[in-house]
């Protein structure tokens, strides 16, 4: 092997360095209008009239829309949302008209013209009013405002709390946090002259994303291409459909011109999907020696006004509470709420952030009641390859002890962990927490799979046309390699191409970290198979024995004799009148399956497993916590590349870092109060530690090269391990998320660890 | 913006004309980071006069007794200059926690002024420092002003229709001079001020002399703590001392809440940084006494 595992630069990074790459928000076409949206001013409210006719007016303006105008089908995991609500409102990102004029500030100025008269409904705003018998009901029919319950169990709890020395309960607290990518929500929609409709879209998912937009606009999904342009980040907000997407397709539609629409940065904050806040009640037990007992948790999740992706987190969660280390007993129950509050949607780690959050602080606790280091508890608890777990999970390969020794070593664990520094108002500690996560998708449709087409031109130019969708993790790079390796050529002798739904065979989408393993096996398929066509065909024209031949350098190669050239193979296939293509297809359906009712089962062919340890310094006199380093080992099951690996590693962490120290998006009675980077706080070049990275190579059976997947893994328990850090620094447990300055002062002096600096 | 909203004279007198016959509302344009951020938020002004061409007001000297800084220095330039961070310690001190690179290399000395946030960093070191600024007009000539008389409220000066600030006059430091400045943030840099504390005094024979205690983002202007300054002035530091000027500056500041942090926390924080400050003077005489200078 030469590729696999090398420092490769990513394909698509000079042209972000430079500049050159084009987002959807360069995109202009001819005719093209600006779609721009008319919001809510009320959270919860029936829309008494609306009044477009001044918009109208604006100059420059073709189409106003009202849900009147449209046939306003519903929509989303629970069917509840509309493109454009008619008669009432249930949140802030409302979207109630939207206009198509020749230029943005044309469409803003009609938007602004147009007249909402309201009548304010009772507003609910946390789970627990939701439920309180006698609530206002949100949407109509959906009794007690609950539209989802989740239960899991193994097991039997009230054995597993028999069985403990020690027990531990408490409550977490978690924000709502958004992605701010840097490429802010955008659509553009253009019909053709015979119907047919592209979208140039930003959607993780293009293939079920035809489907479902074809139901919302009337449509047949065949007569829908998706056309996916280089996209500025996505972490999983691309994932649902969102009105806007809708609402571009009726503007075009309704004026017959291309309609492009492009979030503002405001627009952004205060209307894309969020990271799903909730409120976690853990109780978790061990044994006399630390080995655990069980786990009890009991989860209330703000669906906020309508249902996306972050109703359904309860999937990945409950993972995390049966099978993240050995729990003989569990049980878990989880009440979905509507509320008059923004919605969430998916965002990377889907639920385990706060999962983790919840698990790892409390195995904190008991390590502490039972008298042992945190390191000894998680090993005494953690599996071992060839496990299956009380929920069914089975864990073919399993790095998590290794895990947790290279994090420990690597930060100094058993010097730091005996003395937690003192010095003056500073103190520092380390903590850990480690995580798990699918590793090679998640079976929850019926297919899981990708398919892959390879061809080999007659200039010896390699070609995979993937399903899969790159949204700047990497996979276009790391499906090319794979490629490459197989067929023993550089690595500019392969083109991918998987951005067109009118070229690239199916694929489920970019989510639960499945693409390198995915995509990489199926393009594996392709690629042994063209391989195979090659040898053959060379063995044939050479007579010469085909189980000596190989590829390499671009040659087909005996030994160290080279046969062939690729190229010149290839062109001899074509035009001696054999009239052969190289071409070769498959599809790769991973081994998982999908879950019963009671969520048992194989979710994923592969898991993948990671520890962190973290060491903080907090300051006493302000409550400023500064994170000094990160140290994060990851079962990735083989290094694909070590390059675009550090990369996702060191983002991931830092988008932790983020959920731990200062993002959330400040919702009050239902309004963002934050939405700028003025005021929602992502970390910056400045604050980020040294972040020391160790790979554990498991060499997973099943994995292209042996590997898992690693796209989410190292946002999961970076929040974990800070608090944990702060509780050795500070000897003061944090359940609530971020750790500001503010909230941290208030802890420790209510602690009494240190005096009000007023008093 | 139309053709005529927008001038770039090229000296101080074509500033000038720009400024005194133009339309109500006409603003000076100098790094912009500011400037830019109204504009984005919907504000229009009818006229920018853009004065990044005006060398008279890119001084940076000492003269006549005093460092002399023109409205137009850059936060970067003060960073880079030796003079300032020998003469005021503290207006340097507040560069390096100003901002980002990038915000650095634009933002400038009459712009924190005249923007007047109550969470100017620039303006808080030039309080407490005793700066006088120079503003001048066409029709007026010039006229100088303390900070406290300058910035009278958030986003409110006494700048006078066709002024513009052309250089600020900040004393040299005595070698007893003591500067020290505090600021919060979750990110060290690129954060606007929680609270942040600029402390200057100095110490001859034991005791403080002439203390200046200015508190920024806790109170519509940044403000001097007299009380503060009331209980060190003419006496020994001493730890009971610095705990009792820390809990007078606490006590007469006027936070409020707002999506950054409490009223409470800002209170706490001014306390925190006020007996940081003092703390770190003593420690210094402790120094100096050991050395023997
Ligand atoms: C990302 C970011 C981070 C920031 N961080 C900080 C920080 O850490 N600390 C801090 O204090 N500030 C901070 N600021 C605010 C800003 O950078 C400062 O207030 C800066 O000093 C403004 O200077 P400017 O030259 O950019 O002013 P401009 O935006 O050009 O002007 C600001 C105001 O001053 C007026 N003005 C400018 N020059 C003159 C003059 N010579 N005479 C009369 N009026 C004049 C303008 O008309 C305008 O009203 C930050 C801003 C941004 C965008």
């Amino acid at each position: 092997m030469t590729l696999i595992g090398a420092r490769i630069p990513k394909l698509d990074g000079p042209g972000k360095a430079t500049g050159e790459t084009r987002y959807l928000s360069d995109l202009e076409v001819p005719g093209m209008l600006h779609g721009v949206i008319r919001r809510s001013d009320r959270v919860h409210a029936r829309i008494v009239s609306v009044d477009v006719s001044k918009a109208l007016e604006v100059s420059g303006v073709h189409a106003v829309l009202t849900a009147r105008d449209i046939v306003n089908v519903p929509f989303g995991h629970g069917k509840d949302n509309t493109p454009l609500k008619g008669d009432r409102v249930r949140c802030i990102r409302d979207e109630i008209a939207a206009v198509a004029a020749e230029t943005e500030s044309a469409a803003a100025e009609a938007c602004r013209a147009i007249r909402v008269e309201y009548e304010d409904l009772p507003p609910v705003f946390t789970v627990e009013d939701a439920l309180k018998p006698g609530a206002p009901e949100i949407h109509a029919g959906r009794a007690g405002n609950l539209p989802f319950t989740y239960d899991y169990a193994h097991g039997d709890v009230a054995q597993g709390e028999a069985d403990s020395a020690h027990v531990v309960e408490g409550e977490f607290v978690l924000q709502f946090m958004t992605h701010c990518c840097m490429g802010t929500s955008a659509i553009l929609a253009a019909f053709d002259s015979e119907g047919r409709l592209t979208l140039t879209s930003l959607t993780q998912v293009p293939f079920l994303y035809r489907r479902d937009m074809a139901a919302i606009v009337g449509m047949s999904p065949e007569d829908i291409r998706v056309i996916q342009p280089p996209i500025g980040g996505a972490f999983g907000s691309k994932l649902d459909i969102y009105p806007f997407e809708p609402i571009a397709v009726h503007l075009a539609r309704a004026t017959r011109r291309p309609v492009r629409i492009v979030f503002s940065r405001h627009e952004e904050f205060v209307s894309s999907p969020t990271r799903q806040p909730m409120r976690v009640r853990l109780r978790s037990g061990c044994d006399g020696k630390g080995r655990l007992t069980f786990r009890d948790a009991q989860l209330w999740l703000d669906n906020g006004g309508y249902t996306s992706w972050g109703a359904t987190t309860p999937f990945v969660m409950m993972q995390t509470f049966s099978s993240l280390y050995r729990v003989p007993h569990a049980r878990f129950h989880t009440k979905v709420a509507y509320t008059n509050n923004p919605y969430s949607g998916s965002f990377r780690g889907y639920g385990n952030l706060q999962a983790t959050f919840a698990v790892e602080s409390q195995l904190d606790l008991l390590a502490e009641k039972v008298g042992v280091d945190p390191l000894e508890l998680r090993l005494m608890n953690s599996q071992e390859t060839g496990e299956k777990t009380g929920q069914g999970l089975e864990f073919v390969s399993c790095g998590l002890r290794d895990c947790l020794e290279s994090a420990a070593e690597m930060s100094g664990w058993r010097a730091k962990r005996a003395s937690p520094a003192l010095k003056g108002n500073v103190r520092r500690g380390v903590g850990m927490a480690s995580m798990l996560h699918v590793g090679g998708g998640a079976k929850i449709y019926r297919s899981d799979g990708c398919g892959s087409v390879v061809s080999i031109d007659d200039f010896g130019k390699v070609t995979l046309v993937t399903g899969s969708t790159d949204i700047g993790q990497g996979s276009e790079t790391v499906l090319a390699q794979m490629v490459a390796e197989v067929l023993g050529v550089a690595m500019d002798r392969v083109k991918v191409i998987n951005s067109d739904t009118d070229v690239k065979p199916w694929d489920v989408g970019v989510h639960a970290s499945r693409t390198s393993y995915v995509a990489g096996n199926s393009a594996l398929l392709a690629a042994n198979e063209a391989k195979a066509k090659l040898l053959t065909a060379a063995a044939d024209l050479y007579e010469l024995p085909k189980g000596e031949l190989s590829l390499s350098g671009g040659f087909i190669m005996r030994g160290a004799e080279k046969v062939d050239a690729l190229d010149k193979l290839v062109r001899t296939l074509h035009f001696t009148g054999k009239g052969e293509l190289l071409v070769t297809h498959s599809y790769f359906e991973p081994a998982s399956v999908k879950q019963d009712a009671g969520f048992f089962g194989n979710v994923s062919p592969t898991y993948a497993f990671g520890t962190h340890a973290v060491e903080v310094e907090v300051e006493l006199d302000t409550g400023q916590v500064r994170v000094l380093a990160v140290s994060a080992a990851h079962d990735v099951g083989k290094v694909l590349n070590a390059m675009s690996l550090e990369g996702q590693i060191e983002g991931g962490v830092v988008m932790g870092l983020g959920y731990s120290l200062t993002e959330e998006l400040k919702i009050r009675e239902g309004k963002v109060l934050n939405p700028s980077f003025r005021d929602y706080h992502l970390l910056t070049a400045p604050e980020v530690p040294p972040i020391h990275f160790k790979a554990i190579e498991t060499e997973d059976p099943s994995g292209p090269f042996g590997a898992k997947g690693v796209g989410e893994a190292p946002a999961i328990c970076v929040a974990a391990a800070v608090a944990n850090a702060v509780h050795h620094a500070t000897g003061v447990r944090f359940t609530e998320l971020p750790l500001t300055p503010e909230r941290v002062l208030n802890g420790l002096i209510a602690a009494g660890v240190v005096r009000d600096p007023l008093a | 913006m139309t053709e005529q909203g927008y001038v770039r004279p090229d000296n101080l007198a074509g500033a000038l004309d720009a400024l005194a016959d133009a339309p109500e509302g006409t603003r000076v344009l100098a790094g912009g980071t500011d400037l830019m951020v109204h504009l984005r938020a919907g504000k229009r002004f009818p006229r920018l006069v853009n004065v990044a061409r005006v060398s008279e007001l890119q001084a940076l000297r000492v003269w006549g007794g005093a460092l002399e800084v023109g409205a137009g220095v850059t936060v970067a330039r003060l960073l880079r200059d030796a003079e300032v961070r020998r003469h005021a310690a503290l207006l340097w001190q507040a560069a390096d926690r100003f901002a980002s690179p990038l915000v650095r290399s634009r933002a400038t000395v009459g712009g924190n002024l005249v923007n007047a946030s109550p969470a100017a960093d620039l303006t808080l070191a030039l309080l407490a420092l005793d700066a006088r600024v120079e503003l001048v007009s066409r029709a007026g000539g010039v006229r100088s002003l303390g900070v406290d008389e300058l910035v009278l409220g958030p986003g409110k000066t006494a700048l006078g229709a066709g002024e513009l600030v052309r250089t600020v006059r900040v004393p040299l430091a005595k070698p007893t001079a003591f500067h020290h400045f505090e600021k919060s943030g979750p990110r060290p840099a690129l954060e606007i001020s929680v609270a942040a504390v600029a402390v200057a005094l100095r110490i001859e024979d034991g005791r403080v002399v002439e203390p200046r205690i200015a508190c920024g983002a806790v109170a519509p202007v940044p403000l001097r703590v007299v009380p503060a300054e009331q209980v060190l002035a003419g006496r020994e530091l001493t730890p009971a001392l610095i705990e009792e000027a820390a809990l007078a500056a606490a006590k007469v500041v006027r936070p409020i809440d707002d999506v950054r942090a409490t009223a409470l926390y800002r209170r706490r924080l001014v306390a925190a940084f006020v007996r940081r400050s003092l703390t770190a003077a003593l420690d210094s005489q402790r120094v100096s006494h050991a050395t023997g200078s």
